[in-house]
């Protein structure tokens, strides 16, 4: 990918926090906009780009707040490291594989980040966990392995049409 | 290959170490570093984002805005006479009881470009150190108390709102002036605390600020009792509190720098 494209997928993350610092009002069941982004690099760029544009999305994602900016960076590269490993190790083309990895890395994200942010709220915390992280990351993960397998639709369409399609190479229609 | 991933090879670096590593070392800044970078990003990377949502939404409703705040204008311009009358009388009646303190307000107006986390109870408004709003200063929409500045970058300021579980308000009951701190722990209302089961309060009654402590200038109202719990479980009573402000309608505030003076004398322009 491009710098260029980077650079537009930073801006959105960036532009997605602004917007919507809380997720988009009223609803706390939300997409964590830039979760799945992370999330993504890690599937398609492996851990170590996904750790490096992690760190940088949930820095940026968090920077409003001087606590939570540190946590947003660590947490970001985490997801996107260990989704990146898993997306080697295990057999991810499967929708409902890839929606169980993406899944799993969202809620533990989740548990470790609000579990920082409530610092010692253990009633806030599960409250939280219940009503926002647990919903939130089920439409999040749908969301993650939707668009993950649309962008392989695409890679997959756009490699067909590469090899062999062009005008050219098309045999000549027969004439009626 | 797993010790590659981990750590840093000749040919491809691993990257999460690195990262753990930077956001330990900006743990381990301190927060006014951390305040400092916050600040920084937040002025050179979401001012302008800010400034292009404010432009977009606030395009949207421009008309119907300025005839609603000619109306408000005309309003304020008639209360506001009525009032300048009664200062001037209260005025002297402070010299003739010689009270020793008051204050006078002047008010920035600001609009709110990020608005309060369910997480962290914190905003941001779009008035900074340019327009000369500092640290401290409380922040009221026209219905009540809103929060107070905690920090403030060039061009906008944060504010920790009445929403924030380390935010308190010591408030008068302004009919019984029955005193007791505001607190918040869920949901949209607020929580009066250290109010004895024998005070003079009942629903409906409005809460100022005190003044105690010197955080939030005397006589700000801040909400109204919505329910009183009689069964106790505790020494104080438990009561709800609907604040006049409300978290989910904030757009535009003004952040209140309180002027000291001493009252025994009027202000000039207050003077018969």
């Amino acid at each position: 990918m491009s710098l260029i494209r980077w650079a537009i997928l930073l801006a959105s993350v960036v532009f997605y926090s602004v917007w919507f610092p809380d997720g988009p009002p009223p609803l706390h069941i939300r997409l964590d906009y830039d979760l799945v982004v992370i999330a993504l690099i890690g599937f398609y760029r492996g851990p170590r780009v996904g750790a490096a544009l992690g760190w940088i999305i949930g820095f940026l994602a968090q920077a409003t707040d001087p606590w939570r900016l540190v946590w947003g960076g660590l947490f970001g590269s985490l997801l996107g490291w260990f989704v990146g490993i898993w997306s080697q190790r295990l057999f991810l083309e499967n929708l409902w594989s890839r929606w169980i990895v993406l899944a799993i890395a969202f809620m533990t994200y989740k548990i470790f980040y609000l579990a920082i942010i409530m610092a010692g709220d253990w009633g806030g915390w599960l409250t939280s966990l219940g009503l926002q992280a647990l919903p939130s990351t089920l439409i999040d993960a749908t969301a993650g392995a939707a668009l993950g397998n649309a962008l392989d639709r695409l890679r997959v369409s756009r490699t067909e049409t590469s090899a062999g399609a062009t005008p050219a190479e098309r045999p000549p229609r027969e004439s009626r | 290959m797993r010790l590659r991933l981990l750590w840093w090879s000749s040919e491809r670096p691993a990257v999460l170490p690195w990262a753990i590593l930077l956001s330990v070392a900006l743990l381990a800044i301190g927060e006014g570093a951390r305040q400092s970078l916050s600040a920084l990003m937040v002025d050179y990377v979401y001012a302008p984002v800010f400034a292009m949502k404010y432009r977009i939404t606030s395009g949207a409703t421009v008309f119907e805005e300025n005839r609603a705040l000619q109306q408000r204008v005309a309003e304020l311009s008639v209360a506001n006479q009525r009032l300048r009358e009664q200062e001037v009388e209260n005025g002297r009646l402070r010299q003739l009881l010689q009270f020793s303190e008051s204050w006078t307000a002047r008010a920035i107006p600001a609009e709110v470009v990020g608005p309060v986390s369910s997480s962290s109870g914190v905003m941001w408004i779009n008035a900074g150190r340019w327009r000369n709003v500092q640290v401290g200063w409380p922040v009221a929409t026209e219905d009540g108390l809103v929060g107070r500045v905690i920090d403030v970058t060039d061009r906008l300021s944060r504010v920790r709102t009445l929403w924030d579980r380390i935010s308190r308000v010591a408030i008068y009951n302004r009919r019984s002036r029955v005193a007791g701190i505001l607190s918040w722990e869920s949901g949209p209302d607020l929580e009066l605390t250290y109010v004895l089961p024998s005070a003079d309060v009942q629903v409906g009654d409005t809460l100022i600020s005190s003044g105690w402590g010197g955080t939030f200038p005397k006589g700000l109202q801040v909400g109204m009792i919505a329910s009183i719990d009689t069964v106790q479980i505790d020494v104080y009573l438990r009561i709800s509190v609907q604040p006049f402000a409300r978290a989910d309608r904030l757009e535009q505030v003004f952040a209140i720098r309180p002027d000291q003076f001493d009252s025994g004398t009027v202000p000039e322009e207050l003077r018969p």
